[in-house]
Formats: C-alpha cells, structure tokens, sequence
C-alpha cells in the first residue's frame, strides 16, 4: 500500500483459514498451532473456505484506560501526562455469501467438520475453534493494500437468512495472542 | 514478543488447489502416528527417572 498521502479506499476482502491441528506440508511438514504457519502456497489456506465476503467489519475494544496525573513542571496544577490501556484486543465480524463446513462447526459447536464426514454433533465442543485467518484487502484502484495474519478463536453467531431466503453466517474472529501474527502493509 | 517473519499474501490469480478429502486424511494419520511414535520412545526413560 502506498503510505505516501491518504487514500479513499473501498474494499473487497477474501479470507483464508486454517484450522488448528491440521497437517500442512509448506514450507514443511507441521502442524498448524499459534506457533507454527502454513506458507501461502500451502493447500490448507483454500481447503477449509469460508466462502466470500459479503460486510466485513472490524472493532477494537480497550479495558479501562488508566490515566496517569502529575503536575505540570513548575505548578500545582494537576493535569493527565499518559493514558495507559493495558487490556486491549481486536475483533472482526464478517458476514458470508455461502454456507460451509467451518461456518457449520461454528454455529453448531460441532467439532471441526472433515471432508470425508457426513454427519456433525451439535454442542459437543467445549473448547474454541482456533486457526490462521488470513485476511487479503483490496482496493479499486491499487489493488492489495493490506494482509492480516490473525491467529483467531472462530464463533458463528449467526446462520442469518436474508429477505431472499439466502443464508448468510455471520463469523465473529476473535485476535488471540501468537508471536507468528503481522499485517503486510 | 512478535517474531519479525514476513506476511506473505496468497497469490489469487494463483491460488493453492485444495487437499483432496484422503491427502489429508492420510497426512493427519501420518501426523498422528509420528507424534505417537514420539511419545512412545520417551515414555522408557520417563519410567527409568
């Protein structure tokens, strides 16, 4: 992305996501945890599709921030010389044109849903849907203007049907902490 | 606290083919079985201690 002046951006966004605990063999053999990354050409990116966007929409949430007083040098007057917000975290909802495997696991608390299932269990996960998000951001003009890697808990909080009987799942991504996170810019 | 590794973007014009439904299936068992494996070989010396 061009960091020279501002720019007008409307976005497409595409998403990848690897699920945690499956094999990957690029750029070698692992398994995909908070530590460890599929590279990009890793077939895991594109074998648990979410589908395509249709709304994404980000937020950022803060614990209290503390406000740290002192006075100003040379008076009695006391003024805020920081603010510090140690609780902080990232969130991403995003709205999906097609129904899959992983939007299915998430509403249903299934777990994970292989290709060669055919049938899931509702309410029989107890702990998170964890896994890379791979976020892509284009824009009109420039083209891709961002990259996210998030490792990510997953919820479906919605299986939403549109005025058109479409359903549309709404994921909610969660930031979780992982040294292998970044943004490409 | 962030490891200074690049983040690479996929390629979209040339996207990675999804695994077929037995290529993962047989990685994961492979997976699997190593890790097995693994613990199995440490599990001697741990009795050992």
């Amino acid at each position: 992305m061009n960091q020279n002046k501002p720019s007008v951006i409307a976005t497409g966004d595409f998403l990848y996501f690897a699920p945690a605990g499956q094999a990957f063999t690029v750029p070698q053999a692992g398994v995909v945890s908070n530590v460890s990354k599929p590279g990009v050409t890793d077939p895991i990116w594109t074998t648990f599709a979410l589908g395509t966007v249709k709304k994404p929409t980000q937020d950022k949430w803060d614990g209290k921030p503390v406000k740290i007083s002192a006075p100003m040098p040379g008076t009695g007057i006391v003024v805020t010389t920081n603010i510090i917000r140690p609780t902080q975290g990232l969130q991403m909802m995003v709205e999906m044109n097609e129904l899959f495997r992983v939007a299915l696991a998430g509403f249903y608390k299934s777990p994970l849903i292989m290709l060669t299932d055919t049938a899931l269990y509702p309410l029989s996960r107890s702990d998170g849907l964890q896994g890379w998000l791979k976020r892509q951001r284009y824009d009109a003009a420039k083209g891709l203007w961002i990259t996210d890697d998030w490792w990510v808990d997953v919820d479906v909080t919605d299986l939403a049907t549109d005025e058109e009987n479409v359903i549309h799942p709404k994921f909610q991504f969660e930031w979780l902490y992982s040294p292998l996170a970044g943004t490409a810019i | 606290m962030f490891k200074k590794d690049k983040v690479e973007s996929i390629d979209h014009k040339n996207l990675p083919k999804p695994y077929k439904p037995d290529e993962l299936q047989k990685l994961n068992d492979a997976r699997q079985a190593e890790a097995e494996s693994q613990k199995s070989e440490t599990k001697p010396e741990e009795k050992a201690e």
